[in-house]
């Protein structure tokens, strides 16, 4: 398997992207889309799988993925009707290759069989009429046709497809389809035929041709059928017009009411289901097709190793620290021999200056990946979820093209998913619930990304049943998370995100989507790992909109530097409310604890000073400088020897050895080539509780 | 295995030991170190090797962390140049802070004395072997001990 391992790599990359195309395409044919790309490209990426793994020697995989072909074969023949078991059974499909890529991805070779599913297909297939005879599938259209077969249309050729019936007792159907094919060359471009040209050419043929041709006047379709029906024995001619369903939906786009895509997971029992599908069909197909929700072209990307990026992004930092003592180095000269003499020195520097911050633009670019690559795996979850729920769903997706930093993107999949269970679960109501409700039977869930200043904001939200907030207050209080006075005078908001607390749920049931004891502190947790900060509101009876608002890199963040007892820290800017100055009389002492008040609520404070140094030290100064933090529900005033400024810092991961630290989510440079560590504002008021009640006992 | 082996004495105290050259990135005068509140003692901080933010640990504190009971001559020297040996293990950057770096010498296998046959040491779960040179002993580390992350250990 040696020279196997090689390609190992190559070919599981390119088996996800392949299966993430797969998943899209089949989505789409659930959204009744009927544009014969869709089926073709279904048909070549299964097509392109069945080789790569027939060659990596994975049979098991290639023969489900030549089953999956010949299915697709016979949909495109119009053999089979799209139905909801055939999208089942395409996605079961899918759900198996996708599992036996993660076996390989975990390094053993032991595919499990699936004879189940291969049966289940094969009755798929018998539903349809078995005999092979010549149709679209014998076509060879590759990706070549297909370009070509685009450029004719847009140069308004008719392009289509043509099929001939020979007699069956014509002795010589090779002769005849061979003149058959030599009529249509006089008429236009044949693209590709079915005998092949070269079968044909030597007279083999079994009484049917297909052709894939394209026409230059369109308007001479019914002289060019009525020549062919001329030829003797020549029993039928059925032209098929590739570009008709196309330009179907081009007209429909231009009444597109919204730049979104559309997913409805079609509901199998409930009434409401017929009525929505008359209701949203409309707007399914416009979206589809003004590019948005169209099963999106895979872009050409050059594919780099992450830690590549890494590597490189290391090597920057080294070059902007030796900038920064080039430039020191050129003061120094210029005060020893005067600006002449440095002058050449000065122009040098000043373009490396230039050139590494041009560098540091760029490379922060080369990180950032689009949201599609997240939003492009949504459809099929929501779909999933839906179904197991017995929920109508509407999924609109916003702003798939807006960038983040590729870590972001990597992290940021698991948190939405557990907030997209939770409205599908908890949020959203069945359809029956709703009509009572007089609200639209399906649920709406919209999803979206955006860029608004500085940050990325994500954005989930349900037009569900909505959270109580005196029940989050109720359960508070029985948890103990409040005492009872604090949760009546506290605002439905804040009350409503006590639900990130850890432990902290209101469903009583256990359900098989949301699970059991990973909560809203998880996604909070992950979250805030990233430095983003969540938030939740909501309207009883009417939805639930959670928002995540992340830095737009993690690369680079903005901080602000305090000095504590001699040494720089890095606070995370997301984490600051406000510094503070206040006179040392104005502590007050909440039994172990010391606290201010801050425009009349009582904030804790954390010394830094004995936090970092583990000793008390005694200060004359009259005034204490406070960074007041925040970690969504808890804040804290941090207590520091004083503020050094905001800037902005490139976050560097801590090396393995020491794994992970108490309070620090990791270190940066700072200008003088010392090391800054990076407060982690969440895990260090966590930590202060137990930091504090250990000094007291 | 008779085979030769370059090794770069340090000294923490009065101690001598000896750490395989081909596991030494390089070795750098003692800088700047940013503390690490809350880690372990023998954690020195971090300090900044070109860009790359390493962590760097007491070399005589972590030995006695790791052995208790093993007993070094820690008592200060006053000719000391004290220096950060940067290690790299399997390309993760640790630095060990020692009182000084003495040499780089080439030592044949066979003149290692395992450390139970010597029977003069208690250190064997540290030390991979001993042997003499001049008038001194000098202690070959088991640098993979060492080098081992703390995750497993659990910091603060």
């Amino acid at each position: 398997m040696s020279s196997n391992d090689e390609y190992m790599g190559l070919f599981l990359a390119e088996m996800e992207e392949q299966l993430e195309t797969l998943n899209q395409c089949v989505l789409a044919l659930e959204q009744s889309d009927r544009d014969p790309e869709t089926i073709n490209r279904l048909f070549r990426v299964a097509h392109t799988l069945k080789g790569s793994s027939a060659t990596m020697g994975f049979e098991l995989m290639a023969e489900l993925t030549h089953r999956m072909e010949n299915l697709l074969d016979d949909v495109r023949n119009g053999k089979i009707e799209i139905s909801e078991s055939l999208i089942d059974a395409l996605f079961a499909c899918l759900d198996q290759l996708q599992s036996w890529r993660d076996t390989l991805a975990g390094g053993s070779q032991d595919l499990e069989p699936a004879a189940d599913l291969l049966g289940s297909l094969e009755k798929l297939g018998q539903s349809s009429d078995a005999s092979p005879t010549s149709d679209m599938s014998e076509l060879n259209l590759t990706d070549t046709v297909i370009a070509n077969s685009k450029a004719f249309l847009a140069q308004n050729w008719w392009v289509g497809s043509v099929n001939i019936k020979i007699a069956d007792d014509c002795m010589m159907k090779g002769v005849r389809a061979f003149l058959a094919y030599n009529e249509a060359k006089q008429w236009g471009e044949v693209l590709s035929t079915s005998p092949t040209a070269d079968d044909l050419s030597e007279g083999a043929c079994d009484g049917n041709l297909l052709m894939w041709l394209a026409i230059s006047n369109r308007d001479e379709i019914e002289q060019f059928r009525a020549s062919l029906q001329e030829i003797p024995e020549i029993t039928e001619v059925s032209l098929s017009a590739w570009s008709d369903s196309a330009e179907k939906q081009k007209d429909l786009s231009l009444t597109a009411p919204e730049n979104s895509t559309v997913v409805h997971p079609g509901g199998s029992s409930a009434k409401a289901a017929d009525k929505n599908k008359q209701s949203t069909h409309g707007a399914q197909k416009a979206t589809k097709a003004d590019g948005q929700g169209k099963v999106s072209e895979a872009n050409e990307y050059l594919r780099i190793e992450a830690n590549k990026l890494d590597d490189l992004m290391n090597l920057l930092g080294e070059l902007v620290i030796d900038r920064a003592r080039l430039t020191q180095i050129e003061s120094e000269l210029e005060r020893k021999y005067g600006a002449e003499g440095t002058e050449s020195l000065g122009e040098v520097s000043q373009h490396i200056s230039l050139v590494s911050s041009e560098l540091q633009e760029c490379l922060l670019k080369l990180r950032m990946s689009p949201m599609s690559l997240v939003f492009g795996r949504l459809p099929r979850i929501v779909r999933d979820l839906s179904h197991q729920l017995g929920k109508e769903v509407n999924l609109r997706l916003e702003g798939e093209e807006t960038e983040l930093d590729r870590s972001v993107i990597q992290n940021i999949f698991e948190p939405l998913i557990h907030l997209i269970r939770n409205s599908l679960d908890h949020g959203l109501e069945t359809s029956e619930e709703r009509i009572a409700q007089n609200k639209p039977p399906q649920g709406e869930l919209l999803i979206k990304a955006e860029q608004v200043g500085g940050d990325i904001l994500i954005t989930v939200k349900d037009d569900g049943r909505g959270i109580d907030a005196n029940l989050i207050r109720q359960t508070a209080v029985e948890r103990g998370v409040v005492s009872a006075s604090d949760a009546k005078v506290t605002s439905d908001l804040e009350a409503l995100n006590w639900i990130f607390q850890p432990g902290f749920s209101t469903r009583k049931e256990v359900t098989e989507v949301s699970g059991r004891g990973v909560g809203m502190d998880v996604v909070k947790h992950k979250v805030e790992e990233m430095h983003g900060r969540i938030q939740l509101e909501s309207v009883l009876g009417s939805g639930t909109l959670t928002s995540i608002t992340l830095p737009l890199t993690l690369a680079v963040i903005r901080a602000l530097l305090v000095d504590v007892g001699g040494d720089a820290y890095t606070i995370p800017l997301g984490n600051v409310i406000e510094t503070l100055r206040i006179p040392r009389k104005d502590v007050v002492q909440l039994g172990v604890n010391q606290a201010v008040v801050v425009r009349g609520k009582t904030v804790s404070l954390i010394n830094l000073l004995e936090w970092c140094s583990s000793q008390t030290q005694a200060t004359a100064d009259d005034y204490i400088s406070i960074v007041l933090v925040s970690s969504g529900v808890r804040q804290a005033g941090l207590v520091v020897s004083n503020f050094i400024g905001e800037q902005e810092v490139v976050v560097k991961p801590l090396d393995k050895y020491l794994g992970r630290l108490q309070g620090f989510s990791g270190a940066t440079l700072l200008g003088d080539g010392r090391v800054s560590l990076i407060f982690d504002i969440p895990a260090l008021l966590q930590g202060v509780d137990v930091f504090l009640k250990r000094q007291a006992g | 295995m008779n085979q030769e082996a370059q090794m770069v004495i340090v000294r923490v105290g009065k101690s001598r030991f000896a750490l395989d050259v081909q596991l030494i990135r390089e070795i750098i005068k003692l800088k700047p170190i940013t503390p690490i509140p809350h880690a372990p003692g023998f954690v020195e901080g971090l300090i900044n090797l070109r860009g790359q933010i390493v962590s760097v640990i007491n070399l005589g504190q972590r030995l006695s962390s790791l052995e208790k009971g093993f007993e070094f001559n820690a008592e200060p020297q006053p000719l000391t140049e004290e220096r950060i040996v940067v290690m790299n293990q399997g390309g993760e950057l640790i630095g060990l802070r020692v009182d000084a770096v003495d040499q780089v010498m080439t030592i044949d296998a066979d003149s290692l004395e395992h450390p139970d046959e010597s029977g003069k040491q208690q250190a064997q779960g540290i030390v991979d072997g001993v042997f003499q040179t001049g008038d001194s002993l000098v202690l070959k580390l088991k640098s993979g001990l060492l080098l081992q992350p703390l995750n497993q250990e659990g910091v603060g």
